[in-house]
């Protein structure tokens, strides 16, 4: 293996980056062929390929070979990023490239969904027009609408690795899941979701199912697959949350309501609008049962440090309730008064789950700002997935400014209140005295800690004062609440892992207040850190929780760098936003113009789905 | 910024990642080039087609 050579410190051989180059080279030699002989069919077994699979599930091979291939990419891809969060968690940053075999699968996951959207887009030849809302490339060469959205979606994840790689050069290795070009690389693997959704919808309007459409089994399976596919989008949608999923969030509480209620609004609502009664539950059982297996298959086959993921039921069924009413007519006021419902109610259902299996409560420290940002998030994400639902079923409204208006209204909101989540205050001149015992062993250290703080640093309703210890190794993720025996006293009741790779800390989150003291943290050679030593009684200053929980950050570049480097990737993730907005609009303006399919029109001599009203 | 040799960079997967991410350019760069290099085609016809029909009206 050329990797295995490379030195622990120093920069890539030049052989190694020769013989990458030659792999570069040959495998977009051997996509390039292969596409180009395909399209002058030179070579028949992609063709016959995408029959065998139009036998099977009576769509065009168009839609068929890369709606299979993009699940198979994505669920790869998925179990590699949870194992490498767990990995990251547990062990800290890489040690090298061969050392965290979850970027194996990542990195296959993301170049397979580029490679999926591609086959989409190569596969019609000679001047056939694949679906409804084709894309011409050539004279003579179309492609669906999402296959393109797909590729994009691939591309923009795979773009991510090389930025991350400048990113870190820049800035130093952030252990964060939210490095925006970490954001990138997830972003792109989750949004892909909505295009398979789309694919699915264009491969309605083919020959292949004109002609199957009829067949019961055809039908089921089609309807099947595009529900799972739903449940595909909110577990999409639901990768930013996986550092409150593992219980070391380094961000504040606040997020969590939030994220949860953006992702189940948009899905959900989407799910219930276009499948129908029970979309919404089924979608959110398809997650809970594929979170479920990777979190059983990272945590106890794979050994590394074990992680939950939200429930999505309550949100799912207050979807499904509200859908009883009428409003459900009215796909608009539906979405808006759904996404209040998931912001409130469904909310309350997640707290009660969250409290009873995640590491840490929502206390009522974080009821009110938590509700603030996630009331307007949900009500737009219930918006935007109402509209992504309407352009499916091609009645998007005709005055475009308005689908326009609650796209650009969802992200400025969703904005508002990232920013406001990410706004975080560091006391000043607020200490900790901590004092240790020693209960371990010399092989695995450990202590129990007591500690008094500055007084009226924390009132009565904080949302943690806990203990970590992460990096350990292995499984290593040890969080654990302390017990406030006084206004300013704490304890913890069980041991504390300390020594070794452990970096150790007790976290204060407090309103907007979010801060650390160190209790041990490792030499670290390479980032020219010290061992930072328990001491039997030690007073210590409170201060940015980044500066342990990153200590790989630098923080020694020009600010102006840092927001240039963040515009760019701002740029980039608007751009697919736009994309999937662009997609569905196409879509669904070319089935208003165009009509339904026959099967939507045929029931009862009047159209199932209505067409633009006027 | 510390020396290079300090930094942890060069541990980045990105040099295995070139293998994956170098042929999605390629693929993307060579499709774009092909789109364009027909419309180009597709205005110079028409555009020698119009001429052409000037041409017979003229005459």
């Amino acid at each position: 293996m050329l990797l295995a050579a490379e030195p622990a410190a120093g920069g890539a051989a030049l052989d190694q980056v020769i013989g990458l180059s030659v792999g570069a080279s040959i495998i977009s030699a051997v996509l390039l062929v292969l596409a180009w002989a395909h399209r002058t069919h030179r070579i028949e077994w992609i063709q016959r390929a995408g029959e065998r699979l139009t036998a099977r599930t009576g769509q065009p091979g168009w839609a068929a070979i890369p709606a299979l291939f993009v699940a198979s990419s994505l669920v790869v891809a998925l179990l590699g990023f949870m194992w490498d969060v767990s990995l990251h968690a547990g062990r800290g940053r890489d040690e090298g490239p061969l050392a965290n075999p979850a970027h194996y699968l990542i990195l296959y996951g993301l170049f397979a969904l580029f490679i999926a959207g591609m086959s989409a887009v190569i596969f019609t030849r000679d001047g056939e027009k694949p679906g409804i809302a084709a894309v011409r490339i050539t004279r003579r060469w179309y492609a669906p609408v999402a296959g393109i959205y797909i590729a994009a979606c691939g591309f923009y994840a795979l773009i991510g690795f090389p930025l991350d790689d400048v990113w870190h050069r820049l800035f130093g290795q952030d252990v964060t899941l939210w490095g925006p070009t970490h954001i990138m690389l997830i972003g792109g693997a989750g949004l892909s979701t909505a295009g398979i959704i789309l694919l699915h919808r264009e491969a309605e309007f083919s020959q292949e199912w004109r002609t199957n459409s009829a067949n019961p089994a055809y039908q089921t399976l089609h309807r099947l697959t595009v529900s799972m596919a739903f449940g595909g989008l909110l577990i999409g949608l639901s990768v930013f949350q996986a550092e409150f999923d593992f219980g070391v969030a380094q961000f504040r509480m606040v997020f969590a309501p939030m994220m949860i209620a953006a992702a189940a609004a948009l899905a959900l609502v989407a799910a219930r609008l276009y499948i129908g009664p029970g979309g919404a539950l089924f979608a959110a059982f398809f997650f809970v049962i594929v979170r479920g297996v990777a979190s059983f298959i990272v945590g106890d086959v794979f050994g590394q440090a074990s992680h939950v993921f939200p429930l999505y039921l309550g949100c799912a069924l207050v979807i499904e309730l509200i859908a009883l009413s009428r409003l459900k007519d009215r796909p608009l006021a539906f979405g808006a008064v759904a996404g209040l419902g998931v912001g409130t109610v469904g909310l309350y259902t997640e707290k009660l789950w969250n409290d009873a299996v995640f590491a840490f409560p929502w206390p009522q420290d974080m009821w009110l700002e938590g509700l603030a940002m996630a009331v307007p998030v949900a009500v737009g994400g219930g918006l935007c997935g109402a509209l992504f639902a309407m352009g499916l079923q091609g009645r998007l409204p005709e005055n475009r400014a308005i689908g326009r208006s609650i796209v650009a209204g969802s992200i400025v909101v969703t904005s508002l209140g990232v920013a406001n989540g990410l706004w975080a205050t560091v006391p000043e001149d607020a200490t900790a005295t901590i004092t240790t015992q020693e209960v371990g062993t010399p092989d695995e250290r450990a202590v129990l800690i007591e500690m008094t703080t500055t007084p009226g640093l924390v009132d009565d309703d904080p949302t943690w004062v806990q203990a970590t210890a992460w990096q350990g190794g292995g499984e290593g993720i040890v969080t654990q609440e302390l017990r406030r025996t006084g206004p300013d006293t704490w304890v913890s009741d069980s041991p504390i892992p300390v020594g070794g790779t452990w970096k150790t800390l007790v976290r204060v989150q407090d309103g907007r207040m979010l801060t650390a003291v160190p209790i041990f943290l490792p030499a670290d050679p390479p980032i020219g850190a010290e061992e930072l030593p328990v001491e039997a009684s030690a007073t210590r200053d409170f201060v940015p929780e980044i500066e342990i929980l990153q200590r790989e950050r630098s923080f020694d570049h020009p600010a102006w760098l840092w927001a240039a480097a963040n515009a760019i990737v701002l740029l980039c993730s608007l751009a697919i936003l736009a994309g999937i907005s662009i997609a569905v609009a196409r879509v669904g303006r070319r089935i208003a113009a165009h009509g339904l399919t026959d099967e939507e029109t045929d029931e009862d001599g009047v159209t199932a789905r209505p067409t633009v009203s006027s | 910024m510390t020396p290079v040799g300090e930094q942890l960079l060069a541990h980045h997967p990105v040099l295995f990642a070139v293998p994956a991410f170098v042929p999605a350019v390629v693929v993307v760069a060579v499709v774009l080039y092909i789109a364009r290099k027909d419309r180009r085609e597709e205005a110079e016809e028409r555009e020698l087609l119009e001429r052409g029909l000037d041409d017979q009206e003229d005459s």
